[in-house]
């Protein structure tokens, strides 16, 4: 339509409106500018909203291009919808008003309908994500915006508002996490073998020999998106058919050229690799044919970073691995004292079979014959075959007595070499343990000193505060715990009690009859479920617990005390830190003779993050603790935020392993151990050190109040 | 007494289905023809039971199953006097009955019943092999064919539900987890009649679910939920709704979870 006709058109239905100093000219020359469905569409409410108010029709054709523009077809259209509203319920200025502001208009309803943000889907994707299986990945906002992973996070922007329907854009989050996911799973960042190129060097080698850097890797990516995404169609269908509808949605123009489409073809088979996407660039980069527009839900890759993270973790599995296969031997060699069990060993050999399918068990093989895998090597093995392609033969051999992985013994030796400033017993108020070295497979004496003292109260109203901001939840919780207290017991048979046991009576004639004594053991009595149970609580307040985690822990202490309280099960709590082994503390927050009052309070409301994490000394310390307490049923749960961790070189292998045996030491002693954790990478290490059923990971630590009380129901009931 | 008649109910007539894992029915013919009693260890269905029906079938012995719980007395398991029709007769508990007639006895969840309960299988769980039954001063052999069996899910979080060592140290232990992908979905395919595709499809998404365990989510799916899924397909019902109803919801009420849950069903179907 041309400007004149539209004048004309415009001038017929805002003729009350206009004069010699406002025509029709203007709006006409802004509508002309759009297409001829949006002047139709943008005539036909002219003419409709003239009906009830030309000046409002005045104001709308004014401002409808820049609607258009900003807004689309159906975003205009609710725009105007809300304007007519306004001028409905308060009159022509506030209407115009709104018409006038598309702006804040647009971002309301980008935001407000529409958009999704990553903390609303963060909780779901990353239990979709681990669901999917793998590695854990972790899921992090990219604060620039662009999605990647490093293979073991994957960052996903603050928001996605990329279509005008929800779905479509939580869609998008999901389908852009699950392609980042495969990355790592369907071997992006994978190599042959330990001394193959990252795939960084590929991409910069392919860089150097064809052209710009940048755009090589824009290729491969593109690439490596058609090869997952074939992925997904064969695996994942529901997921592959969330791809396929951003495609009419975002129209991608597919290559009709044939050697692109041969490439193509042969990505989405099911044996590509990424060797193959690494050829199709090589080989279709220098034709410079258009490129299809990228996927929506790809993202960008990174290789360097990728590259870091995979090493750094490759050589950690690698020493956890051929520990595990160590332990793996000694338990397959039987009992210690069997002959000559180190000349076998010598022959004794891991063997990996060859099993290329993807999802195919990985089959560990002793000496040809497969064993079976505990859960945790089983983990660390299928991470290291995401990492590579194959592992070195002399990479399962195991480590054992006086044999250890290169690189790790050094900084082994290091932990345990004595201070100069070595403590020896007799020094003030300190008490010495033990602590196991798991390379000399015995205990160090008197390793460590441990000093107890009360906690640093604080008294201000955090107590008050914690309770008021978890009312609700307070209130559920005694709830619950009333109903576990008072979870009476109807004994039967009883010799004396508030009501006749029929059975019992019944029996007792019968047996009277019989011939023999009748027994006076013929009532029923309601009985207060003895729970005789006594549980210490070992709180992390190391350097890592700073800020919310810290706050976190104070608040999961209020709750549980009040709950507690209400169980009247024997309790005590204390909070561990220090700097090595000569510096171990413990805070005493309430001892099993304290009661629960202010000063209880305010030593939860003073506990504030210290130094390190020596878990074993600790464990060997409130074990002893707890040993003396009059109990059925003994408890030690562990709050914690990551792996044991001291100054001193208490870390990695050796940490772990003096804290597991100390947990052991524990377990013989007929104490429960219990953790509670945040470290979402825990599924790693506390298996190993607690057992499969003894731990959990609270994955969020806002919610870490939430689930501490309930924990400790579902624990103990 | 009527007890041989009696017995006959605990027959199984015909085959169940179970499909070996590997090596476990050896493993328990072995400690059968030895007299030692069985411990069953592993998460909620996946098979436990199925495979004792299977064995009593399979070595012709009656099969009486107790199911522990709480309230569970000695008395409910090793028998009462009864007055019947003014007079008093003595009634074997299911134990005694098993006993007498040779046959295996399996105590389901035995962490479920309580201590005091449990001991009384100790004399028959060692090489006394015997029951005696206080009441009428009866001291039970056992005959040679006589099987104690017992139950326990160890993934349990609950340190009041631990079997004491005292008593788990009188089991041979059978280990028993979910079974391997291709073989469960065997199970899933018989047992429902589903096809194998879909069959298969289950079984990945029991997968996704078990990597959740232990963060967020207290149990994976077990064959028995895939089971169940696999006949509502079979009914008719489609593939997603299916997996929502004896899958999702039934694992979890966290709403995330649901939802994570739900999507890795979407993403297989
Ligand atoms: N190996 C198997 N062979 C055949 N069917 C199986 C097998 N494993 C599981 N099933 C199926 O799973 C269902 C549940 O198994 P079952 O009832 O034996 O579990 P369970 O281990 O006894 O569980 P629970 O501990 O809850 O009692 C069975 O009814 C059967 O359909
Ligand atoms: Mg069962």
């Amino acid at each position: 339509m041309n400007p004149r006709d539209i004048e004309q058109a415009l001038d017929e239905h805002l003729g009350a409106v206009l004069s010699s100093r406002r025509t029709a000219e203007a709006p006409a020359r802004g509508l002309a500018a759009l297409s001829g469905k949006q002047v139709e569409f943008a005539l036909h409410w002219t003419e409709v909203i003239s009906k009830s108010n030309s000046e409002m029709a005045y104001q709308f054709v004014a401002h409808a291009p820049r609607a258009l523009a900003a807004l689309g077809v159906e975003g205009t259209r609710r725009w105007l919808l809300r304007a007519l509203e306004i001028y409905d319920r308060e009159g022509l200025y506030p209407g115009s008003a709104a018409f006038a502001d598309i702006d804040s208009f647009a971002r309301e309803r980008r935001l407000q309908h529409v958009a999704v943000e990553l903390s609303e889907v963060q909780a779901v994707l990353e239990r979709f994500i681990r669901g999917l299986a793998g590695r854990e990945l972790k899921i992090a906002t990219a604060a620039d915006g662009r999605a990647r992973t490093d293979t073991e996070t994957l960052f996903l922007p603050p928001r996605i508002h990329r279509f005008d329907r929800r779905e479509m854009n939580y869609r998008l989050y999901k389908t852009t996490a699950a392609l980042l996911w495969a990355q790592t799973r369907f071997g992006t960042f994978r190599r042959a073998a330990p001394d193959a190129p990252h795939l960084v060097e590929h991409i910069a080698a392919l860089g150097e020999q064809v052209g710009d850097h940048g755009r090589v890797l824009r290729l491969f990516n593109l690439l490596e998106t058609i090869r997952l995404t074939a992925c997904f169609e064969r695996e994942l269908p529901g997921l592959f058919r969330d791809m396929q509808s951003f495609e009419t949605a975002a129209a991608a123009t597919p290559a009709r050229d044939a050697t692109w489409r041969h490439f193509t073809v042969r990505l989405q088979a099911a044996d590509a690799t990424i060797a193959d996407t690494l050829a199709a660039t090589a080989s279709l980069y220098p034709l410079q044919l258009p490129w299809p527009a990228a996927f929506l839900y790809q993202g960008e890759l990174d290789p360097a970073a990728a590259q870091a993270v995979s090493d750094a973790r490759v050589d950690s599995e690698r020493a956890q691995l051929q520990r595990l296969l160590g332990e793996l031997l000694a338990a397959a060699q039987g009992a210690p004292g069997d002959g000559d069990a180190d000349d076998e060993a010598e022959q004794r050999r891991f063997h990996l079979r060859d099993d290329p399918g993807q999802d195919g068990g990985i089959e560990l093989q002793l000496d040809g014959e497969a064993v079976s895998l505990p859960p945790e090597a089983a983990a660390v093995l299928s991470s290291l075959l995401q990492d590579l392609q194959q592992l070195p033969e002399d990479w399962l051999t195991p480590a054992g007595d006086g044999e250890y992985p290169p690189g790790r013994s050094a900084e082994a030796t290091d932990a345990t070499v004595a201070p100069a400033d070595s403590p020896g017993p007799g020094q003030d108020d300190a008490i010495f343990y033990d602590e196991w070295d798991f390379r000399r497979r015995s205990y160090r004496k008197n390793w460590c000193a441990l000093r107890e003292s009360p906690a640093h109260p604080l008294h201000d109203d955090f107590a008050a505060l914690t309770v008021e901001k978890y009312r609700p939840l307070v209130a559920d919780i005694r709830r619950h715990f009333e109903a576990l207290r008072d979870h009476d017991k109807l004994l039967k048979a009883q010799s004396g009690g508030d009501d006749i046991d029929l059975d019992a009576l019944i029996t007792a004639r019968a047996d009277a009859r019989a011939g023999t004594e009748m027994t006076s053991r013929v009532f029923t009595r309601k009985h207060k479920a003895e729970r005789d149970l006594a549980v210490v609580f070992m709180v992390d307040v190391s350097g890592s617990t700073k800020g919310w985690i810290n706050q976190a822990e104070r608040e999961s202490l209020i709750l549980l005390c009040e709950a507690l309280e209400i169980l009247r099960d024997q309790y005590a709590i204390y909070a561990f830190s220090g700097m090595t082994r000569n510096r171990c503390e413990i805070y005493a927050v309430k001892t099993f003779a304290q009661a629960y009052d202010r000063d209880t309070r305010a030593r939860i409301s003073g506990l504030r993050p210290q130094d390190y994490t020596r878990m074993g000394v600790v464990i060997r310390h409130l074990s002893a603790q707890l040993g003396r307490v009059e109990a059925r049923t003994r408890i030690l749960i562990t709050l914690s935020d990551g792996k044991p961790d001291d100054y001193d070189g208490y870390r990695g292998d050796y940490g772990i392993e003096d804290t597991r045996q100390a947990l052991l030491e524990a377990r013989h002693a007929g104490i429960h151990p219990f953790c509670i954790t945040i470290d979402t990478a825990a599924g790693d290490y506390l298996p190993h050190m607690y057992g499969h059923a003894s731990y959990v990971v609270v994955d969020e630590v806002r919610k870490l109040p939430l689930k501490v009380a309930d924990i400790y129901r579902r624990l103990t009931s | 007494m009527n007890t041989e008649q009696h017995l006959e109910r605990y027959r199984i007539v015909g085959e169940p289905f179970y499909a070996p894992q590997g090596g476990e029915i050896e493993l328990f013919e072995a400690a059968w023809r030895n007299a030692i009693p069985v411990l069953l260890k592993g998460p909620t269905g996946c098979g436990k039971t199925r495979f004792v029906e299977h064995l009593a079938w399979r070595l012709k012995l009656p099969l009486v199953t107790v199911s522990c719980h709480d309230d569970l007395t000695a008395a409910d398991l090793v028998g009462r006097y009864l007055i019947i029709g003014g007079e008093t007769r003595w009634v074997d508990g299911p134990l005694s009955r098993a006993v007498r007639a040779g046959g295996i006895c399996y105590l389901d969840e035995i962490v479920e019943a309580r201590k005091d309960t449990t001991v009384v299988i100790h004399p028959l769980a060692d090489d006394r092999r015997a029951l005696p039954i206080e009441k009428t001063g009866e001291l039970l052999r056992a005959p040679p064919e006589f099987c104690l069996a017992i139950s326990y899910n160890p993934g349990y979080q609950s340190v009041l539900k631990d079997l004491k060592q005292s008593t788990r140290q009188r089991f041979v232990s059978i280990e028993f987890t979910y079974p391997p992908a291709d073989l469960e979905a065997d199970i899933v395919a018989k047992e429902s009649g589903l096809d194998a595709a879909n069959a298969a499809k289950l079984v990945k998404f029991a997968g996704m679910t078990r990597n959740l365990k232990g963060s967020g989510l207290e149990e994976g799916a077990s064959t028995r939920l895939l089971v169940h899924a696999a006949k509502l397909m079979v009914a008719g019902v489609a593939p997603r709704a299916a997996g929502r109803a004896a899958i999702a919801e039934t694992l979890t009420d966290d709403p995330d979870m649901l939802q994570a849950v739900n999507e890795l069903g979407a993403s297989l179907f």
